[in-house]
């Protein structure tokens, strides 16, 4: 899939999964890579940009196995961020979808 | 790639970042690898999902240039930050009228004598080149003319610094010429290859400098 789509569109799942609970990289990376294919690095890039405009914050938690993992929440600015991006992309979605189906009813 | 390969080529890439934030991220992608192999996964498999150090550090840099320090504080959440800009661009630059006297005054002063010392460069390279150029035909000119007087004999010997050569000497002579013409032929090559070069990196890091400073 045409990778530019995939950048925009990330940002919004990543949101998406953390307005539901919390997550740790890994766990984060796998709940994605499973629905969209792409390069897995790229999105802790996105979550380090995220928390440095406050929309994520970080903690360590101790693991069963092994060392603590760095977990990433979700703060009120982040939520609120991502309602809003979520309203937007709703909106675009369907005037998209608006203009593509007028191509495939006719 | 293994996953010290991938770790060091990542940190190289980020190279312009601080020691710390740069340890900051090595270590997400260190735990990254870890729970990925506790779930069975060869080091392998986990840094071609990862996809490309070199992308990856792209992404991190090309959000974080200009640094943005001050986020955080004043963010009460009344206005969400917009993704991918930067907050605070630079204010635009006021050119008083004053600036702008000043800087015609410069240039009427530095330009002719810059334009003078580019085109004495442009001359010196171009007579350079042309006499390397001479020297090479001259070369291997006398090296055919040595080499023809003895299997065209026109009866009469060459003269060389006053001696008077045996036609085998001048036969031998005449092929010690061309060689040298063609060894210096190719040097001239190398030196031209060299100068192109030099020119084009010149101009990318100009450039490249000059792009620089408008996007900050």
């Amino acid at each position: 899939m045409n990778t530019q789509f995939k950048k925009g569109v990330l940002e919004i799942c990543v949101l998406s999964y953390l307005a539901e609970k919390d997550f740790y990289g890994y766990e984060l990376v796998e709940a994605i890579s499973i629905n969209i294919h792409m390069s897995e690095g790229t999105i802790y890039p996105l979550l380090r940009r995220f928390s440095n405009d406050g929309l994520v914050e970080t903690y360590l938690k101790e693991s069963q196995s092994g060392p603590p993992r760095k977990y990433y929440r979700l703060t009120g600015a982040g939520n609120q961020y991502y309602q809003e991006q979520l309203k937007d992309w709703t909106e675009f979605s369907e005037q998209v979808n608006k203009i593509l189906r007028r191509q495939i009813n006719v | 790639m293994y996953r010290r390969e991938f770790l060091d080529l990542l940190r190289y890439y980020l190279r312009s970042y601080p020691a710390n934030i740069i340890n900051d991220i090595i270590a997400d992608y260190e735990e990254h690898f870890r729970i990925g192999m506790e779930n069975g996964k060869s080091e392998t498999e986990i840094s071609a999902e990862l996809g490309s150090p070199k992308d990856i550090a792209d992404e991190f840099l090309a959000h974080d240039i200009p640094p943005r320090p001050q986020m955080n504080s004043n963010y009460g959440g009344s206005v969400p930050p917009q993704m991918g800009t930067a907050p605070n661009p630079m204010p635009s630059r006021q050119t008083s009228p004053l600036l702008i006297i000043l800087m015609i005054i410069g240039g009427i002063f530095v330009f002719p004598p810059l334009i003078g010392v580019t085109l004495a460069l442009f001359g010196a390279f171009t007579g350079v080149m042309l006499a390397l150029l001479a020297t090479i035909l001259a070369l291997g000119l006398s090296g055919v003319a040595s080499i023809l007087s003895w299997v065209l004999p026109i009866g009469r010997y060459i003269t060389f610094f006053g001696y008077n050569l045996h036609p085998v000497t001048s036969v031998f002579l005449g092929i010690f010429l061309i060689c040298l013409s063609i060894l210096i032929g190719y040097l001239t090559f190398l030196l031209l290859g060299a100068c192109m070069r030099g020119i084009k990196n010149l101009y990318l890091s100009i450039r490249w400098k000059m792009a620089k400073r408008r996007g900050q």
